[in-house]
């Protein structure tokens, strides 16, 4: 069978708030999410790292994962990803190993270099003086196997979470460091739509074999906007638009709106221009077509596995499109 | 029955100790077990301690751990201690938001200044950071406790003012509390209005001074408008007074070792216990360790809690139970630890009181 026939699907999600909504409900929706997810067959959920962000809510994947693990059987759980430059490696190492204590073999450790939200956030964090994000990686490294003189990273566990570079794949070298450190690599596509295959390409050619990872693996991470019903799916398509221009703009909207809220709201040319420009940040359709555009993706960036992030006012419309593209994609 | 007995709240303090035959994830089992136990005898709370760097002890990261507790537990409040000497406060304010935005209105968040670790294992967590002297730390107490206010921080930047939030939207905040050993946490625990933990499982010595000191300079406000404290002790039980004995040597001795600054191992099973010599070394922390520890049979051990609530005047005890496990008890539970909780509440019911005080 073909890779593309077999592809993995998994979940990067960011406990997004709904308007009029509050903090504790976006973080019940992810566990409800995480919930179906387990059950439907997808591979891994991960949770992202913002700071100071009202729409984005996840700010501690660790502390949150830690309720996902007791809530959940089988799934991956994992962060997409701990920004380490905002941490001490010693601090992760430790509530990854506490994870891994308690969920053996289901957790990853998804690590990036940017900060989550703004500078102010970010310096307010304890960034170690003069971050080298490649010495945390090393340090990190140490800690997972016990390498590391003087002090452990405690509990001392059998397995180590599996390392994992999340990267922009804007250049063919961005996954350098995952290749030298045997790490798997995450390419953020739903961020950078320019990211190119030859990233990928030249990470699994420079690949040496870790302990975690015999064989390089690689993630391609994608927006994804499907229902079941055209008027359904214009009204996700609008909130994830609605999202991303603002984005964009440098300025985040505070909540997901409603659909009644977004029919007030017009795109201009220039908009929908630039939305095209992007395109390739995401997939969007009705599940079926859906369904091939992943397995398509996949192809092209030579991945093998594909992950998802979905930004919906309704959880319930997250959920039933989940578990419909699950019914469709996994084995 | 006294009245004492009658408004007793009883809560758990767990250090989370492995004992040589557990690995990590049978101790988190047995932890796990030992606080759904709690919640179901209806204990007031579940507090986790908070060490790095030591192999005796596996309760590390306060936020990420009762967040497993918060997933398997109703109705028992969660959280412990959060030691900001090695963490930022708006990373503490974060992380504890988050736990409240799961478990909203059951999180406990408590300060403590110490740093439980060696210097080196500090020095990592602060990510090469300086450590903090008394006025960084009174700064950054001052901020967490804003930070972890619903509505945040306003901060002026460039002129501009925007406002700063750890937890967007958040409804309710986790409670915090001063955690202390001494007049000095009694003393800014008291000026700043808030709850007061007095670790007695650390030092028992000016305990009965410090939470005077805290209820007489205690300065009212509208969120706290009395004092409220509690006492953490560390209680051996056994079904007799001699079993008891048994069960303290292996607490006893890893103790003696970890505050000589001795390294330090999984903890003894009580068999291996019995087959060590205590150094002569140890006879003064001995000395000391029993005349703090409720050592003895159910009711000795109740009758030493409520004394000792008694004596201190509070009405809140945190137990704190020691490993006390034998190689015949499945390494991931720890029936003793689960015994000791049931006799207590036994002598002291919690779960009508709960009902009517109401869960704060």
């Amino acid at each position: 069978m073909s890779k593309v026939a077999t592809v993995k699907i998994s979940i990067l999600e960011q406990s997004t708030l709904s308007e009029n909504g509050l903090a504790a409900d976006a973080i019940h929706n992810t566990v409800l999410l995480a919930q179906e997810a387990d059950y439907v067959g997808y591979e891994r959920l991960w949770l992202s790292e913002h700071h100071n962000m009202s729409i984005l809510q996840g700010s501690s994947p660790e502390v949150l994962l830690a309720a996902l693990g007791s809530k959940t059987s089988r799934i991956r759980i994992g962060s997409g990803g701990v920004m380490l430059p905002n941490h001490s490696a010693l601090k992760v190492a430790e509530h990854f190993r506490v994870l891994e204590a308690l969920f053996p073999g289901r957790v990853d450790c998804g690590i990036g270099r940017a900060s989550g939200g703004d500078p102010y956030s970010s310096s307010l964090l304890n960034p170690p003086k003069d971050v080298d994000f490649a010495e945390q990686v090393r340090q990190l490294d140490r800690f997972f196997h016990d390498a590391y003189p003087r002090v452990a990273a405690m509990p001392k566990v059998k397995g180590a979470p599996p390392l994992w570079l999340l990267s922009a794949g804007s250049h063919a070298n961005s996954g350098q460091m995952a290749a030298e450190n045997g790490m798997g690599l995450a390419v953020a596509l739903f961020i950078n739509p320019a990211a190119t295959k030859e990233a990928v390409t030249a990470y699994r050619r420079n690949f040496k074999p870790s302990e975690e990872f015999p064989e390089p693996k690689v993630i391609i991470a994608l927006n994804v906007v499907t229902a079941d019903d055209t008027s359904k799916l214009n009204d996700m398509k609008k909130a994830s638009d609605y999202f991303r221009l603002m984005r964009d703009n440098g300025t985040y909207p505070t909540a997901v709106p409603s659909p009644s809220s977004l029919a007030r709201v017009e795109f201009s040319r220039n908009q929908v221009a630039y939305l095209d420009q992007i395109a390739n940040r995401e997939v969007t359709g009705l599940i079926d077509d859906v369904v091939g555009q992943i397995k398509a993706r996949a192809a092209a960036y030579d991945a093998d596995e594909v992950m998802l992030t979905m930004m919906a006012y309704d959880i319930e419309d997250k959920i039933h499109a989940f578990h419909r593209l699950a019914e469709r994609i996994v084995e | 029955m006294t009245d004492m007995t009658n408004k007793l709240k009883l809560s758990v303090l767990d250090i989370g100790p492995i004992r040589s035959n557990q690995s990590a994830s049978d101790c988190f089992a047995s932890m796990l077990e030992l606080a759904r136990h709690a919640d179901r005898l209806g204990f007031h709370r579940y507090w986790l301690a908070e060490h790095h760097n030591v192999a005796a002890v596996a309760a590390s990261h306060t936020p990420v751990f009762a967040s497993v507790v918060g997933a398997n537990t109703k109705d028992i409040r969660v959280g412990g201690c959060v030691l900001l000497s090695h963490y930022p406060p708006f990373l503490v304010a974060e992380q504890m938001g988050l736990l409240n935005a799961c478990f909203p209105g059951r999180v406990d968040l408590g300060i403590g200044r110490s740093t439980g670790a060696d210097w080196a294992t500090s020095s990592l967590l602060r990510g090469g950071t300086p450590m903090k002297n008394e006025e960084g730390y009174i700064s950054d107490l001052s901020n967490l406790l804003a930070l972890n206010q619903p509505h945040g921080v306003d901060v002026d930047q460039g002129g501009q003012s925007y406002s700063f939030k750890a937890v967007p939207n958040a409804s309710s905040a986790p409670s915090p509390w001063i955690l202390g050993t001494s007049s000095y946490s009694a003393q800014l625990a008291a000026e700043l209005s808030l709850p007061y933990a007095f670790g007695y499982h650390i030092r028992a010595e000016g305990a009965k001074e410090a939470i005077q000191l805290y209820k007489d300079r205690f300065v009212p406000s509208a969120a706290q408008p009395e004092p409220s404290v509690l006492v953490s002790a560390i209680v051996v039980m056994g079904k007799t007074d001699e079993e008891a004995e048994r069960l303290a040597r292996s607490q006893l001795y890893f103790m003696s070792a970890f505050r000589s600054g001795e390294p330090v191992q999984p903890q003894m099973l009580v068999e291996q216990s019995e087959q060590v010599e205590f150094p002569e070394r140890y006879d003064d922390l001995v000395a000391n360790f029993r005349r703090s520890w409720i050592i003895g049979s159910p009711d000795r051990v109740a009758d030493g809690v409520e004394a000792l609530a008694a004596e201190l005047g509070v009405d809140e005890m945190m137990i704190n139970p020691v490993v006390a496990a034998d190689a015949s008890q499945a390494s991931n539970r720890a029936p003793n630890r689960e015994f000791t909780l049931s006799a207590l509440a036994e002598r002291f019911p919690q779960k009508a009181q709960s009902f009517l005080a109401g869960n704060v």
